[in-house]
């Protein structure tokens, strides 16, 4: 076993953190975003119809491509638009993007579930709009979102290794960095591999619990 | 600002359109094997109480919680580490049926615990042995009953086979990558490219419901 240099540890840790960072930064775009796709898909009206039209549009379309190709559209796009972005600025815009529309799907179908009659209840007892979300639909929605939401974050980390694709060194690039250093890439891989896993099980084992929470009421 | 230019890139579309048949090979070749290393954990999970159901539990946890391009990383770089010499596209195969075959075991594990014990019982009083009994009652039952989201997995296998061009393997993507190093022209190319598979990804759809239709009158 030939332990890791200073050097290599260092880079490591900081491409695991580069990670984090992507993750986290990636997933709160991605609430703020399908906060406000959902918003949409299930606003009334007729003057919204095209924006609704267009968030479900949005929302299926994103899903059915590759998210690496959505990467290189983004990319390119602040490129040619001139935008000076750093590539990491990129990967985190492009993973809330994506991000956005899963979780819109999860966020609409929660809301869905939460029974007419509730509704009807809180308007009869004349709540207004805000108190109708805060008390009545959103504690209901919660339990069918939470869990699934939580398993999806752990979809955006695995995401993140993508951006190594465009310049940004995180996690799997440190390794291919490390291994074309010399270092054994058996060992280089269980490390990285490792490492994801140390970040990603804790949220599935949450999103488990969860879902086993909800199932006993 | 430069204007957006097709040209370059619908005239190599022919070239492009190649590229589909290559990306759904990957995804195919890795479902299927996927698939038969699945219906091995997934036994193993129900038949055995010891450490082998342990090792088969412990394999789903470890490959759905590890992103799927590092694990095609390790299995390129490791493998001619260990005398195997592989191409590019078969270390794609490989890394992507172990991947899959993780989820895939997750799936059809949820499939077995919902078949009704009666099925056991009655396969037993038929006098079918262990084998009978799972290739001919109990997968066919799991696969009909999980069949959506057998299908689901290889739409995102589909989207996930994109990882090969990293490898330099030629699926869409990659050809999508090689006409836009050429052209200049990547961001029309990655245009088309995403359109592409967004209309690949709609007629699988298409074609995953009028197979669950079929299933459904067979039963």
């Amino acid at each position: 076993m030939i332990a890791f240099s200073h050097y290599d540890t260092s880079l490591l840790l900081q491409a695991l953190l580069r990670t984090i960072i992507l993750s986290v930064g990636g997933g709160l775009m991605g609430v703020a975003g399908a906060v406000i796709l959902t918003a949409l898909r299930l606003s009334g009206g007729k003057v919204l119809l095209p924006l609704r039209l267009l968030a479900v549009a949005y929302v299926q379309i994103i899903r059915r491509i590759p998210f690496i190709v959505t990467l290189y559209i983004v990319f390119f796009c602040t490129g040619m638009a001139g935008v000076d972005v750093s590539a990491t600025v990129v990967a985190i815009g492009s993973i809330g993007l994506i991000a956005a529309a899963y979780l819109s799907e999860i966020l609409h179908g929660g809301i869905l579930t939460v029974p007419v009659e509730q509704v009807e209840a809180a308007l009869t007892l004349d709540l207004p709009l805000w108190a109708r979300w805060r008390y009545v639909i959103v504690p209901q929605a919660m339990s069918a979102v939470l869990p699934p939401a939580i398993g999806y974050l752990v979809l955006f980390i695995k995401d993140t290794a993508l951006a190594s694709q465009i310049g940004v060194v995180e996690l799997s690039q440190a390794g291919v960095i490390l291994s074309g250093r010399g270092l054994p890439s058996a060992q280089v891989f269980c490390a990285v591999l490792l490492l994801y896993f140390t970040i990603s099980y804790p949220l599935t084992c949450l999103s488990r619990l969860l879902e086993k929470r909800i199932a006993v009421h | 600002m430069n204007r957006l230019d097709f040209h370059p890139v619908l005239v190599r579309l022919p070239y492009l359109l190649g590229g589909v048949w290559i990306t759904i090979l990957i995804a195919a070749l890795a479902f299927g094997l996927g698939l038969s290393l699945a219906v091995l954990l997934v036994v193993v999970r129900f038949e055995n109480r010891g450490v082998w159901r342990r090792m088969s539990r412990g394999y789903s946890t470890a490959l759905t919680n590890t992103p799927q391009l590092s694990q095609i990383f390790a299995v390129f770089y490791c493998l001619p580490l260990m005398g195997v010499m592989v191409s590019p596209f078969l270390s794609v195969v490989i890394g992507m049926t172990l991947n899959a075959a993780a989820y895939l075991a997750d799936i059809l594990g949820a499939g077995m615990s919902r078949v009704p014990s009666v099925y056991h019982e009655v396969a037993l009083t038929l006098g079918l042995n262990r084998r009978q009994t799972y290739l001919r009652v109990i997968l066919p039952h799991v696969g009909r009953t999980m069949f959506p989201a057998l299908a689901n997995h290889f739409q995102i296998m589909i989207l996930g086979s994109a990882m090969a061009s990293i490898f330099g393997v030629e699926d869409l993507t990659g050809r999508a990558y090689d006409i836009g190093s050429t052209t200049f022209r990547i961001l029309e190319v990655m245009l088309v490219t995403g359109a592409l598979y967004a209309v690949l990804s709609f007629a699988l759809a298409g074609i995953f419901m009028l197979c669950r239709r079929g299933l459904e009158r067979m039963v």
